[in-house]
């Protein structure tokens, strides 16, 4: 249901842009597009960066095995299939994956593509002199094989389930380059500043601070693609200015608009404006551990305390979809019926009556001479969150809660805060692969999950997680997950509040695009053209 | 003179060394360390975090930490960029050259316009006087944002005029005329302040001046007006900007965040912020050590310009 939902809003949003009727046109090749970006890439290979635009550079110029399309389904890129159990590419175990890599392809130097560059691209990820900065995964894979150049296989020591989003996102790395390069000069390499890869498109050059040039592969392995002939990546790292350009044509696309400015570019004759759905939810953190967190009630009576309708509607313009857990509707495991707590004071009041808070004479609520007060942790520098987090507090004050917002920095929040469970509550959003695997958010502690930063535990939810990250089958995990999202729903595990949905910006004249959830945005670049 | 300099320069030895040692202290306090941001991402679990601060030797305490880092500063050794994995000398070097043509445009635009403006406050009719007043007020005033955006509106967005930003057309060989209509608006912009801050001081300074005995000598010599406003009081009245100027000798590195960040411009300011963001420590303690050598340079120039300037002052 919802997915329809979602599949009628994306198309009533291409409707209004107008895409529908220019898309009928047939491709033209050639020409080029500015894009415009805020940020500036560090390294141009997904493992040794943390920043989304270095992934997206990467998306253009490295080549990857398979690749999640819009629709959240992998698609084969390098190896010829996706492998699954049913294609005999996944052994039954899932501890073998068998990937057959499509022939004649070659790097942007006119090498060839072969088995041996995927047996490579895996040694760097976990070579200790490489600063690749996570290896969850990996490190699970005991051998890689290559019985051909046409071949390779992963053998793991445990299953892996995400492991094909991991396969999705890895940029293949040339070993006839970086192979002979001693371990310690790797990292420094100049390969990762100016690579040479199997993408659409070729590096041509970074002028740092300004700008890169992509240039048309001209041997790229689908035929005819790209139709672009050059990307121009522009930096231009003040927002307004980036406007600017925007309206004067000088910048043709730009994404992860910020919400305050997408009613003025709506109002800009020369482009059109694409809502995209994401996967990554904004929420409030709880840590678990301490008063008044350990208790459910209290939890459940705050999460019944906010109007995430309204936040979306009216405090956030109708930029954002109210979220309910940490799988988004479009999941292959998204539990519709996993239960909600919609926006009710009275339940609110009577909750809290019941876990022994009662109102006191200054308005805020009180239990064993305990105030029912606490701060929420907010990461200073923009309004539009300070304006969320001010209507929350509003909203709990008036069922006798005392919420006060601390403006802390970046380094302190995730440096210290929240990995050392040194906070109250706190406001972020959390990072997230497409496979619905929760267990970096669920697991107990003492499993080592990578952002439980509530402390929460739950043997239950242990059991079912563990199970299904042990196979490969979907009905078994999604039977799983559909469970889990059950549990921690009514645990009121966390507060989410709502889908910030990524806002891309198109000249008119750019054509071809399609808005891809949680993924980088220019999964489908080699299909854009220009009129 | 040369007693001078030397006492000068050994004096700054032990200036540089408490500099670097507050900068080193500052930043390995300030909560979260460079891979804090790695903590949200589901890929990267804290076993990896501890790996990764382990080979960037951030687990050493910091006493061996901070002379790790003095001994290879010294062999003139400044270390790896944590965020662009490449050496700190490369990644300033490219910086530097973008602020430093920036900001000496910039200065000279301010010199040029400051002095005449100055001199026009101090000796105008007291109605152009009011006026030149309020105008250098009103450039004090402007914020630098606000104005950077309002000239690219005007002159790139409505009139054509200008680029919307960055050092030079993208694809096109350098020139100079293209590099010089690039840095128009933005070096524009960054003097405004500097125009009006200066011409202000000149004034006062001017006036001061013009109340001095010497110039009523002058005047009782018959001298023409313009000849003893800019052959006396000028000359005097200029020495207090020679420390103002050395002082700008910081800014030269430490770039001008909130016009780069406007224009586009790819400096120092913005590396800066970068850096200081993804607590890239090896950049931010060279960027740091270069501002205060700058500064320190910039001040020991400014007395030695006196005594140019000066004949009256003698360095010993």
């Amino acid at each position: 249901m919802m997915r329809i939902a979602l599949a009628v809003l994306l198309a009533c949003l291409a409707l209004a842009s107008g895409v529908t009727r220019t898309s009928a046109q047939a491709p033209k090749p050639g020409g080029q597009i500015v894009h415009g970006s805020v940020q500036e890439p560090d390294r141009i290979w997904g493992p040794v960066t943390g920043l989304t635009v270095s992934s997206e550079i990467g998306q253009l110029v490295n080549g990857h095995l398979i690749e999640i399309d819009d629709k959240l389904d992998y698609v084969p890129s390098l190896a010829t299939e996706v492998p699954t159990i049913e294609n005999g590419g996944v052994s039954k175990d899932g501890l073998r994956y068998t990937f057959k890599l499509r022939r004649g392809v070659k790097w942007h130097d006119g090498q060839p593509f072969a088995a041996a560059d995927v047996a490579f691209t895996h040694s760097v990820l976990l070579n200790p002199a490489m600063d690749v900065r996570g290896r969850v995964g990996w490190n699970k894979i005991t051998k890689v094989e290559t019985p051909d150049d046409g071949t390779v296989i992963f053998q793991f020591s445990g299953v892996d389930a995400p492991f094909l989003d991991r396969v999705a996102t890895l940029g293949i790395l040339p070993k006839h380059i970086l192979g002979s390069v001693p371990a310690a000069d790797l990292k420094t390499h100049k390969w990762f500043r100016a690579p040479v890869g199997l993408g659409p498109f070729v590096f041509k050059e970074w002028v740092p601070g300004s700008h890169l040039v992509l240039v048309k592969n001209p041997s790229y392995w689908k035929p005819g693609r790209p139709y672009l002939d050059r990307i121009v990546y522009k930096i231009v790292p003040d927002a307004n200015a980036l406007l600017n350009q925007l309206e004067t044509g000088d910048v043709d696309t730009r994404v992860r608009l910020v919400n305050e400015q997408i009613e003025t570019v709506q109002k800009l004759p020369n482009v059109r404006v694409v809502a995209t759905p994401s996967v990554t939810p904004w929420l409030l953190w709880m840590n678990h551990t301490v008063a008044p967190f350990n208790d459910k009630k209290v939890r459940q009576a705050l999460a019944h305390g906010v109007d995430k309708e309204r936040i979306a509607k009216t405090l956030l313009g109708g930029h954002v979809t109210p979220a309910w857990g940490l799988l988004p509707p479009m999941s292959w495991a998204y539990n519709p019926s996993a239960p909600k707590q919609a926006f009710d004071q009275a339940k609110a009041k009577g909750l809290l009556d019941e876990a022994g808070w009662k109102m006191t004479g200054d308005g805020v609520r009180a239990k064993d001479g305990k105030r029912l007060s606490f701060e929420i942790a907010n990461i200073a520098g923009e309004q539009e969150r300070v304006q969320v987090l001010s209507f929350i507090q509003q909203q709990w004050k008036q069922i006798g809660v005392d919420a006060r917002i601390r403006a802390v920095d970046v380094g302190q929040m995730w440096g210290r805060m929240l990995p050392q469970r040194q906070f109250e509550m706190a406001y972020s959003y959390t990072g997230r692969l497409p496979d619905p695997d929760m267990s970096s958010h669920y697991l107990s502690p003492e499993l080592k999950p990578t952002t439980n930063f509530a402390g929460y535990a739950n043997p239950e939810v242990d059991k079912l997680l563990l199970a299904a990250s042990a196979t490969v089958e979907r009905d078994k995990r999604k039977a799983a997950y559909q469970r889990v999202q059950q549990i921690v729903a009514d645990d009121a595990v966390y507060i989410f509040l709502y889908w910030l949905n990524g806002t891309t910006v198109l000249n008119k004249r750019v054509q071809g695009y399609k808005p891809a959830p949680g993924y980088n945005e220019f999964w489908n670049a080699d299909e854009w053209w220009v009129q | 003179m040369r007693t001078f300099l030397i006492r000068r320069i050994l004096a700054a030895i032990p200036t540089l060394l408490a500099v670097s040692l507050i900068i080193f202290l500052l930043l390995h306090s300030a909560p979260g360390g460079p891979m804090a941001v790695y903590a949200n991402n589901p890929n990267v679990d804290p076993e990896d975090l501890r790996r990764l601060e382990q080979s960037l030797g951030l687990h050493d305490p910091y006493p061996v930490q901070y002379a790790k880092w003095l001994g290879s500063m010294l062999t003139g050794n400044w270390g790896v960029s944590y965020k662009y994995a490449r050496p700190v000398g490369a990644i300033l070097g490219e910086r530097i050259l973008a602020t430093l043509q920036l900001v000496l445009v910039s200065l000279l635009i301010a010199a040029v316009i400051a002095i005449p403006v100055g001199v026009l406050g101090a000796t105008a009719r007291p109605a152009l006087q009011r006026v030149v007043g309020a105008a250098s007020m009103l450039g004090v005033s402007v914020p630098t944002f606000w104005l950077g955006i309002v000239v690219l509106l005007l002159l790139s967005v409505k009139v054509r005029l200008l680029p919307s930003g960055g050092m030079a057309t993208i694809g096109a060989d350098f020139s100079l005329a293209d590099r010089l209509w690039h840095l128009l608006a933005p070096a524009a912009v960054l003097a405004t302040l500097e125009i009006a801050g200066w011409s202000r001081y000149l004034r006062s300074m001017l006036l001061e001046s013009l109340g001095q005995d010497y110039i009523r000598t002058a005047r009782a010599k018959g001298l023409a007006e313009w000849r003893i406003v800019m052959r006396h009081a000028l000359r005097n009245a200029l020495l207090p900007l020679i420390t103002l100027l050395g002082l700008q000798g910081g800014r030269l590195v430490g770039g001008a965040l909130i016009t780069e960040t406007v224009f586009s411009w790819p400096g120092m300011g913005r590396l800066l912020v970068e850096s200081l963001a993804a607590r890239d420590y090896p950049v931010l303690m060279a960027a740091f050590m270069l501002m205060s050598v700058l500064v320190i340079a910039g001040n020991l120039a400014a007395d030695l310009t006196y005594g140019v300037a000066d004949p009256r002052i003698r360095l010993e």
